[in-house]
């Protein structure tokens, strides 16, 4: 018998059989951005409303002789988000004849409403019809995605096998593809109930419900989805419900006229303009913003 | 700070922190898979509040998160039902290696969660009631328990005297 403390023998017993560290920092990133974003969708919509009244009055925008400050106090740009929401509705309504008014929202980096006169710094775009408890469709950019994009098909296939072979309740269907350059995620999850994922503001729900969703990786570090969210018990029922094709959703994801420009660098002057607007807006002060 | 800095910071931290909290978890869910759902669910609100955690705290932040998370999932998933009697020790065989996972297993969440963070984190009482929100004498007293536990069930483990 050896006298080995305690210390040793938990360090030897957790070291004896630890598997390699193979996870990634992509993955909760990619969640944290969206558990972010969601939060401050929420609270910015009164934010955006302010920002939207500014712009209008001239008050918070005043040319500097930066031709991309200038651009953007004019709105004069060629990028078009906007565009996003027309295809979207164009797309979904064909199956959806009677698609309800949809919500857009552009959003910088620091997920902060953007009024339409800046969004030469939007990161993100998004567009969502339907009710809050029924499906929903949407569709959305993002820029800055950095390492996942095309060409990393086999990161993406690694973490779709990860997620159906472990969680396959919460993740019943995954898939990757790859073509003219885009990497194409189809994905089915699971969100509320006692195993699925936490269903976030604004976008939580009672119960159960499932996400069908097509997302495009593409080369220069953005991605466009589509999804549609159907409150269901169960998968099957889920399918018999969505009102979307994967057709669909595989369309407006891989269409050549969606995607976002890299965002121009926010000049300082209009940084301090948003915060002062935004109070608590970059997210250096905490998660909730505070304005309007 | 830029988004992008801040990531990358963050993308830093988890590849350096991450194997070492993917430990403390294992040995309160023992369990490697769920040990590392954990941790990516943990990193995920590390993320969100990245902003607003001081980078000297930034350590016992994320410890807090990822063992609240591990406590949280053992209350949802496999509630315990602790007892006051413990099952037979099977009789040890000569040089027959310490079964330590099955002795942890009869402990407590809590009890595991305490023994994780001072016995393989090395944290001092405080620390510990710190990372788990109780008082120092609750960690003491189920420090204890989780002790005497132990050692009823590994006789060959001759366990120091902890000191406070």
């Amino acid at each position: 018998m050896t006298e080995r403390d305690l210390s040793t023998l938990v360090r030897e017993h957790v070291t004896s059989d630890e598997p390699a560290f193979l996870l990634s920092p992509a993955t909760p990133i990619g969640h944290g951005r969206r558990v972010v974003r969601r939060r401050r969708t929420v609270a910015g919509m009164a934010c955006a409303a302010v920002l939207a009244v500014a712009s209008i009055s001239g008050s918070y925008l005043v040319p500097t002789g930066d031709p991309r400050t200038d651009d953007a106090a004019t709105g004069q740009t060629d990028y078009d988000p906007e565009r996003l929401a027309q295809v979207a509705r164009e797309k979904f309504s064909a199956e959806v004849p009677d698609l309800p008014k949809g919500d857009f929202v552009v959003l910088d980096e620091n997920d902060r409403p953007l009024p339409s006169g800046l969004y030469d710094y939007a990161h993100s775009i998004s567009t969502t019809f339907g009710p809050p408890h029924g499906n929903l469709l949407s569709a959305g950019a993002r820029s800055g995605i950095g390492d996942v994009g095309a060409g990393k098909a086999t990161d993406l296939e690694r973490i779709c096998t990860d997620r159906t072979t472990r969680n396959g309740d919460v993740f019943p269907v995954c898939s990757v593809s790859e073509e003219n350059g885009q990497v194409i995620v189809m994905e089915v999850t699971k969100t509320g109930g006692k195993d699925g994922l936490e269903a976030m503001p604004p976008y939580d729900h009672e119960g159960i419900a499932f996400r069908f969703s097509v997302t495009s990786y593409r080369a220069g570090g953005f991605v466009v989805s589509a999804s549609e969210r159907v409150l269901a018990e169960t998968l099957g029922e889920a399918e018999r419900m969505r009102r979307s094709s994967n057709r669909t959703l595989r369309d407006i994801a891989v269409h050549p006229e969606l995607g976002i420009d890299k965002p121009a660098e926010m000049p300082e002057e209009v940084e301090q303009r948003m915060s002062k607007v935004c109070p608590g807006g970059p997210g250096d002060e905490g998660l909730e913003l505070t304005c309007g | 700070m830029r988004r992008p800095q801040r990531e990358r910071e963050f993308a830093e931290y988890f590849l350096a922190r991450g194997p070492s909290l993917r430990r403390t978890a294992y040995l309160i869910v023992h369990d490697w898979h769920l040990a590392e759902d954990v941790i990516q669910l943990a990193f995920v609100k590390l993320y969100a509040a990245w902003p607003r955690v001081r980078p000297e705290s930034v350590d016992a932040y994320a410890r807090k998160v990822v063992v609240n998370e591990c406590l949280s999932h053992l209350r949802k998933h496999r509630p315990e039902t602790p007892t006051d009697s413990v099952p037979e020790r099977p009789a040890a065989e000569d040089n027959r290696p310490l079964d330590l996972g099955q002795a942890l297993g009869l402990l407590t969440a809590r009890q595991r969660a305490i023994v994780a963070l001072r016995f393989l984190d090395d944290l001092s009482v405080a620390e510990t009631s710190a990372a788990l929100d109780i008082a120092e004498g609750t960690v003491k007293s189920h420090t204890s328990r989780a002790l005497a536990t132990l050692r009823a069930h590994l006789p060959e483990l001759v366990l120091t005297e902890e000191s406070s």
